[in-house]
Order: C-alpha cells, then structure tokens, then sequence
C-alpha cells in the first residue's frame, strides 16, 4: 500500500546505520545535544555570517521589473548556481536575470545570465553567454560526462543548455520539449539534474509555473464578468495568480547521450504520465525511499505538493504518492504555496526529512521520514509559529554550524509590495532566517537573531540561495539571489571550534559490473554516512547525506558534501552507497580535510581545509 | 464604512442570510436581538479580510449593543485582531469578554485557536479536551467547532489514531462545515497510519470533493461581493447549495435572485427545479409557470413544467407538455430523457406500447 517503508538496506551499511538515532519506528525528536560531544553555543558565541559580496566583487544587482510589481512575472525573482567553471577546484557563480519591465519582454528583449569567477576567494564577472531571456532557475550538473560542469538555465520561454567547455561556457543550445496545449510560451521554474534511470546519464526535471501573457498581463481581476473574481489579498488589490490563472505541466526529460553531445528526449508522457499540471516552484531530487533510486519532491504553489517516487525499474514510470506520504498537503489538509525545498537527515535517523517553504500566514513545514511516509514536526518544535508570517523561498537543511546537526536556511521576502501596508502582519522586505531545529529543548530557535551584523540581517526579497564551501575552509557559504537587489555572499564563520569534512564524490568511467548500472561522473545520487568519532572518548553518531545539487528554489548548490563532525577529530568509517548499486566503505581518519572519493578506487585526494 | 460599501454590505445581505453557518439553522440565524449586519461581518471575517473586519467591528464593539456580548463575533474579533499582529489585544479581548457572552464556548474555542496559531498545542489541548482514562472528552460538546478543534490539535501532534472519533462526529454534525474538508483529510490520514488504504483513498476524495465544493461557494460570494447587481454568482451560489441537496438554503437564495430580477429567467427554472426536489410541488408548478412565461422558447423551462406537474401528480398535463417537448425538432442532447417521462406516464395508463415506443425512441436518439 503505502511504499514508503524503510526498504532492506547493503549489508554494510546496516552497522552504520545501527548507530543512528530512533531507526525505524518512531523517531525521537531532534536533538543537537544528542550525541555530538558539542555543546551548542550559546547566542552571541556562535561565531559570525557577514556578507562580504562587494568585498570580494561579487556584484551583481537583479532586475525583476518594476517595483511596483503589477504582474506575477516580476514577483518570483531570480535563482544561482555554485559551479566550478574551468576545473580549478574552487565555485563559480551564476545568476538568473530579468528585464526592467514585462513589456520589455513582450517586445522581445532578454537579459544575458550573471556569470562570476572565483579567482582565489575574490570574484570577477566573466562575459556570459550571449544568449538573452528572462532567466528563471538554474541547474548544474555534468550532463555530457567530460567531467566537468555544465549549466542547465530556464527562462520564460526556453529551456537552455550552457555546456562547458575549454573553461567556458559554449553559446547555449535551446532543449526540444514538447510544446504546451495552451500554445502559451513555458513559464520554467526550478529546474533539477538528476539520474533517474541509474545509466549514468543525468536527466532533467523542469518545472513550469502557469501560463501568462506579457503582452496582455492579468491585471485586477480575472475571469469574464459578472463571473470575475478579483485579485486581492487581505483586502487589498494585487497582482494576479497563481490562483485564476492555468498552471502549466511540468516536463521530464531523459538525458540520452553519455559519451559527449548531450541530448534530452522528452519523456513526460512515459515517466511521468498524468501528471497534473500544479504551478511547480520547487523541484529536490532525492531518495525518499531509501532504495538506491532517486525520487523527487515537488513544490507547487497553491497546489497539492507532489512525491514522485521512482518506480522506472518496476512499471517504467513515476508514481505519485504525496497524498498518502502525508507531503501533499498540510496537516490540515490545505494546500499551501510551495515554494522552496530542502533536505536533509535532521534527526538522524538514516532517512531523508524535508523542508517545504511556503506564503506568509503559512508555516514552513518540516516533514520527518516515519515508519510509514513522513509525519509533520512543524508545529510541535514550534517551527510554523516562527516561519507563519515569513514568506520563504529557497531553502536549505545543512550543518552550518559544524555540531552535527542540521539547521535550516530559509530565504524570504514578500511578493506584494502592499505587505507593507498595517494589518497584514507581515512585511514586503524580511530578513532571511537561519533556524536551530532544536538544541535539546525540543524546540526550534532562530539562530539569525544572534547574529545581528549578519548576511540574515538585511531586509530584502531573497529567492534563490546556494551553498558551497566559497573559501575552502570546510564550511557551507550562503550565495543569496535577491528580487530587485544586490546578491549577497554570506561568508560562514559559526562554529569554530567543529571539525569540519568536506566529501566529493566521482563516478566511475564504466558500468557496476555485477548491475550494469553507472553513477554518473559528477556522483549526482551518491549517498554517504559518515560515522564520527575516532576515539572512546568521542561521542559517536552517523551523518546521512546525498549528492544533489537541485535544492531550495530555482538554484543550485555545490555537489561536494560539508559535514559537522562537532568536537570529535575525525570519523570511523565514510560509506558510499553509488547509485551503480556499488557499495564502498572507507576506513576511519582525521578531519579538516577535503576528500574526494572515486567510485570503485576509494579517497583519491585527501587536502587539509583552508 | 463608505455609503457604496453600506450599499453593498446591504446587497450582499440579502443572499448570505443563511451561508457558511451549516451549524446554525435558519432560525437561530433570524432570531431578534442580533446585530443587523452580522452575517455579513461574519461572511468578512471569512472571505480573509481580517483588517477589515477588526475596522468594522472594533467601533460596534465600543458602543457596547449585541454585539458586545455576542460569543461568536467576539471570538472572530480576536483571531482577527491575532491575524493582523495584534496578538496582546487579541487575548485581551478574550480575556475581557462579559461572562453573559453567548455563547460563551465561542471566547474558550476562540482562545484556542489563537494558541494553536501560536503553536502552543497543549495550552489548546486544554482549552478544548480533557482526558479521562483512556478517552477525551471535549469540553463543549454541543459546539462542533470543539471537535474541530480537537482533531486539528491532534493531527498537529501527529495523534491520529486518537483523532478518529472526534473526525467521525464532527462530520456527522456539520458535514458542511468550511472546515469539514481539513477533517476528511485527518480522517484519511488516521486511515494511512494503519494500513487501511482503500479507506484512506476514499476519504482524501471526500476531502478533495468537499474543498472543490467549498471553493466554489466561496469564489461565488467572491463574485457576489465585486458585483452585487450580478444575477450569475447569486444562481451560481444556489446551484452549489443544490448540488449537496439543501434545498432550503438554496430555496431562500433563489427566491431573493428572483425577487430581485424577475426577469432573470433562469432563476425561476431552478426555483421550481428547487421546489420539486424539496417536495413542494405545489411551488414547482408556479416557479415553472414563471419560468415559461419569462422565455417561451426555453426548452429547460418546459422540461421543468414537466417535471413539476408529473411530481404533482398531474399526469395528463406532464404527458401533453412532454409530448410538445418531445415534438420539438431542436431538443437538447440533455433533455432527451423527456422520453423516459414519456414512457412512465404512459405506462402508468397502461400504454405499453406507446411507453415501448418512447422508450426506443430515447435509446435511439
């Protein structure tokens, strides 16, 4: 019936998996002081999180229309992406941009993506692609298998290929799907590489918001009188949609040429048939079953939100069972607008929760994997109180502090400039929030407030975020995309006194033999447990993660893995389970290191971090 | 409050008597001693604006009169009041109310909602339940919104094997409730948790049925709202009372639409379709007499006509009306099953053979 049992796991993988907290059943609730042997810092001893973006040139200010924001168009902003361009080692930087005005667009103009190089810690803009949209998500993968990484950018319109070559990115290849019914251009949203067949080869997820007319934009009402219905929000008059407006179907597409050339075959209508059309934001590929396939998590807005569960070995398709995992909907039943996500094993317990954020007046729900599906700790860690007058985008669940445990980054901002306005109980520019899940209390606390001079300081519209370890140091870095701002670059200092350990994971050139299944050359799907402690003395505890770069809303992150390995020096054992079905575990050794694992031959690198 | 608010305040009124209170009945709605216009505050307060309904509300409430001491309105001024940031003066207002408050359920339920709003579900708990032994009793039986309460704390604590009663009762007594599509999907969830999946599928298309349903009524008083003189969303809304068989809520709407627009001819057709299906047959005829008059030429109109008098028990003039009906050379896919009326009135006068041709007659066409 409901499929979402924690499915037989690799043998060698059971004894790490032993030791994670609450398997099966039950999960107690997260607990930073579980185990880790860290403390957790009290406020104002945390450590610090500046935006150092102009300091170290990473410029780059978003237009997203007019500031009045009289269309939905203008309102969704701008995505990034954290990739490594030209194979040196260390993140580049990408954003989406869009145009001063929609009539801009209607008028058939486009704005070129914002392409920045790290040179050592300080960024320089590099000319980007000429190629000109109205750019929405990115995504970053290897798509051609040449090792290094290409861009996936969406658009209003078009779904382009960037891929990299000679250190650049080439002049972008427009990918074929099948047009809509409507005969409305495709409105893409979050788009995600993934390897959903396990050929090595990584596939596309787009997803697409809702059909508009930039020449002829809903404006305060919809519908034909005297049925019309008017746009407005607590009273007051806003821009239209989604609500009103026809979504559009998102697309699968099948990567389909591994050797150089890379290709996508629209494969909707097989991999993914009947799949309603639902206003997708957020798009999270992982593996919510634990059976060594990748599933995907889709956020809608207003809508159902969707678990696609990965049945291609099985029937040869998705199959969607968000409804009975207990993600679709909110506890109560309503559907909320969807629009970052993030995953992440927050209570240890060898499986993937997630993090959906959603509109102001509506919580950002964590939803923890259970014995059957995922049941919602939002309300009980006191999570929804914190986040309901938030309006969240991306959304990341990552060990920012370096104790072992996850936090959450939520990044916000309002799309109705009227937010402003008394009696909404919210406000159009928000801090963004960086939450504590609990720190032996049970409940959730707001990590952002202690850290005033802070890159969650400022009072924007953030949308896209990424993270990735920007200087080397073993820590996750904030890249922030902002509607209508500069960018900002949250350089993290917390947790100085944690051992940190950054895992990059390379596919092997050929298939498992024993499967006839390949990981792809980037490790996209790789899952990995880190047992830490080295010693009697240390605190031990196991750490669950997998490579994805599709995270949060419309960006994409690094796909190098950054644990928190608290106050304990090193690790037990490092276990890879490749999505080819190889199995891989690493004996114990120290932290503060950099790794880099290839399928089938072990720690290739080992390289102390900055 | 401007005048053309008022106005339309005024309007609106006369439709939204009796919607979106499925606890109250129509009587308790029209009983004295209530603020003129508490319905449409009420209908405010849900079609989300709650700053609206705090600025309307909060000087009523200052000059004292019924509204003071109304339970309900109370209850809503605060989670309003909380809804828009001023959370002190929304417990202050609860705190506060006049011990003569009716009903007073409404100021305990109201608090509780503000503590679920805050996440604080065991202060909620508590205000809504209490536990005896191995049950929960709540603690303002007669109140459906107490049950309400209840499953929705305890679906938040992820306790929904203990919800399942109060679900079941909860729809029971107000299976219209805007709210009654949260409890389906608790309902179904409770179901997931112990295997029963068939019966979990059932009760998420009950939920998904009821929140389509549920839409629809309230993008009708939407409608209403932006265009008060509109005859369209008044039909709409009566229609959406019909589908889910309250013909007395739908009666009452549509004999305001067609006091209102006599000429609106439509209106009378489901007015009698109304009438007919509540037992009146009676009030059908005369609806449908109406709604010929108005458009001769409607098809649907007749078709009614028909239906009324053979529910009427007047089988000669519903045989003669089909027979018209039936004779007519452009007659709608959708009343085609006139025949079937056909071949059971003739039937009833024991004209087999004439009842055996209409009945080819229909599986032909």
């Amino acid at each position: 019936m409901v499929p979402l049992l924690p499915q037989a796991r690799p043998t060698a993988l059971l004894a790490a998996l032993a030791l994670l907290a609450g398997c099966g059943g039950q999960s107690p609730p997260p607990s930073a002081d579980a185990g880790t042997g860290a403390a957790s810092p009290p406020p104002g001893s945390l450590g610090s999180f500046p935006d150092e973006a102009q300091a170290r040139g990473l410029v780059f200010h978003n237009v997203s229309g007019t500031s009045a924001k009289d269309t939905v168009l203008e309102a969704n902003g701008p995505g990034v992406a954290l990739f490594d361009l030209g194979d040196d080692g260390d993140l580049d930087v990408a954003f989406s941009q869009g145009l001063a005005t929609v009539a801009d667009l209607a008028a058939g103009q486009g704005a070129k993506l914002g392409l920045f190089v790290n040179e050592s810690g300080r960024f320089r803009e590099q000319a980007a692609p000429a190629r000109a949209r109205w750019w929405t998500g990115l995504a970053a993968g290897d798509i051609d298998g040449d090792g290094t990484t290409d861009l996936v950018a969406g658009s209003f319109g078009q779904l382009v290929v960037f891929r990299q070559e000679a250190g650049a990115l080439d002049a972008g290849r427009v990918v074929d799907v099948r047009p809509l019914e409507s005969k409305h251009a495709s409105w893409w949203t979050s788009v995600a590489l993934f390897d959903a067949d396990r050929d090595g080869v990584l596939d596309l997820y787009g997803g697409r918001y809702l059909d508009f007319d930039p020449a002829a934009p809903p404006r305060g009402e919809l519908g034909e009188p005297p049925l019309t219905v008017p746009c407005w929000w607590k009273g007051q008059p806003v821009f239209c949609g989604p609500r009103g407006l026809p979504p559009q179907p998102d697309a699968l597409l099948r990567g389909t040429s591994p050797d150089g050339g890379a290709d996508f075959v629209d494969v909707s209508a097989t991999w993914l048939p009947q799949a309603p059309p639902a206003f997708t934001l957020g798009v999270a590929p992982f593996d919510a079953d634990m059976d060594g396939d990748t599933d995907l998590y889709v956020a809608n807005d207003s809508v159902a939100n969707q678990l696609w569960i990965n049945r291609l070995d099985e029937t040869g398709r998705f199959e969607e069972l968000g409804l009975f995992a207990g993600v679709a909907l909110n506890p109560d039943g309503e559907a909320e607008a969807g629009m970052g996500i993030a995953i992440g094993d927050v209570d240890r317990d060898g499986r993937f929760d997630l993090a959906v954020t959603n509109f102001s007046g509506e919580p950002t729900q964590l939803y923890l994997a259970d014995a059957i599906g995922f049941r919602c700790a939002s309300y009980t860690l006191g999570l929804a109180a914190l986040t309901r007058p938030l309006l969240s985008w991306g959304a990341h669940l990552v060990d920012f502090t370096g104790d072992g445990q996850l936090e959450l980054f939520t990044a916000n901002g309002h799309v109705y400039p009227q937010a402003d306005r008394p009696g909404t109980n919210t406000r159009y520019g928000q801090p963004d929030s960086l939450f504590a899940l609990a720190r032996g209390t049970g409940t959730v606390t707001d990590l952002a407030a202690a850290l005033p001079n802070s890159v969650f300081a400022a009072e924007l519209g953030t949308r896209g975020s990424a993270v990735g370890d920007i200087d080397g140091d073993g820590r996750a870095d904030l890249v922030l995309a902002r509607i209508d701002a500069p960018a900002a670059l949250g350089m993290n200092r917390l947790g100085a006194a944690n051992t940190r350990l950054v895992v990059r994971c390379i596919g092997a050139a050929a298939p498992h033999p024993a499967t006839g299944r390949r990981t792809p050359r980037d490790g996209l799907g790789t899952r990995v447990v880190l047992v830490v402690g080295t010693n009697d003395t240390d605190a031990t505890f196991a750490l669950l993660d997998e490579v994805q770069t599709a995270r949060g809303f419309q960006s994409a992150s690094s796909h190098e893995l950054t644990f928190g390995l608290g106050r304990a020096t090193g690790y037990r054992s490092l276990t890879l389970l490749w999505p080819s079905g190889r199995v891989e575990e690493l004996a114990g050794g120290p932290g503060g290191r950099r790794l880099t694992v290839r399928e089938g031959e072990g720690i290739v690198t080992s390289e102390e971090l900055k | 409050m401007s005048l053309a608010v008022r106005g339309r305040l005024a309007c609106a009124l006369l439709a939204f008597a009796f919607v979106f209170t499925p606890s109250t009945s129509t009587q308790e709605r029209a009983t004295g001693g209530r603020h003129e216009g508490r319905d449409e505050l009420v209908e405010l307060y849900e079609l989300g604006s709650p700053s609206e309904f705090v600025e309307h509300v909060r000087p009523l409430l200052a000059t004292g009169g019924p509204l003071a001491k109304d339970g309900e309105i109370l209850g809503l001024f605060a989670r309003a009041l909380h809804a828009t940031g001023a959370r002190d003066e929304a417990f202050r207002v609860l705190d506060e109310a006049p011990l003569d408050a009716q009903p007073y359920a409404r100021i305990e339920l109201a608090r509780a909602r503000l503590f679920l709003a805050e996440d604080r579900l065991q202060e909620a708990f508590e205000r809504v339940a209490v536990r005896a032994d191995t049950t929960l009793n709540v603690r303002h039986p007669r109140d459906p919104e107490s049950l309400l309460l209840l499953v929705r704390i305890l679906a938040r604590q992820n306790r929904f094997a203990d919800a399942e009663a109060a679900c079941a009762t909860f729809l029971e007594r107000a299976p219209l409730h805007p709210e009654a599509p949260a409890v389906w999907h608790i309902w179904a969830q409770a179901a997931v948790r112990r295997g029963a999946a068939d019966l979990a599928q059932e009760r998420f298309s009950e939920a998904q049925r009821q929140r389509r349903w549920q839409e629809i009524v309230r993008v009708r008083r939407l409608q209403i709202r932006l265009d008060p003189d509109a005859d369209l969303p008044r039909l709409g809304l009566a229609l959406a009372w019909l589908e889910v068989e309250r013909f007395e809520r739908a009666e009452v709407l549509l004999e305001a639409l067609v006091q209102r627009s006599p000429t609106f001819c439509r209106g009378w057709r489901h007015l009698a379709a109304c009438r007919r299906m509540r037992g009146d047959f009676e009030g059908a005829e005369q609806a449908a007499a109406q709604a010929r008059s108005c458009d001769p030429s409607d098809p649907g109109a007749l078709y009614e006509a028909i239906l009324a008098a053979h529910a009427a028990g007047h089988a000669d003039v519903a045989l003669e009306r089909a027979r018209e009906l039936a004779g007519r050379t452009d007659l709608p896919v959708d009343l085609r099953s006139v025949w079937l009326v056909i071949e059971e009135l003739e039937r009833a006068r024991g004209n087999e053979a004439a009842a055996q041709a209409a009945r080819d007659r229909f599986e032909k066409e």
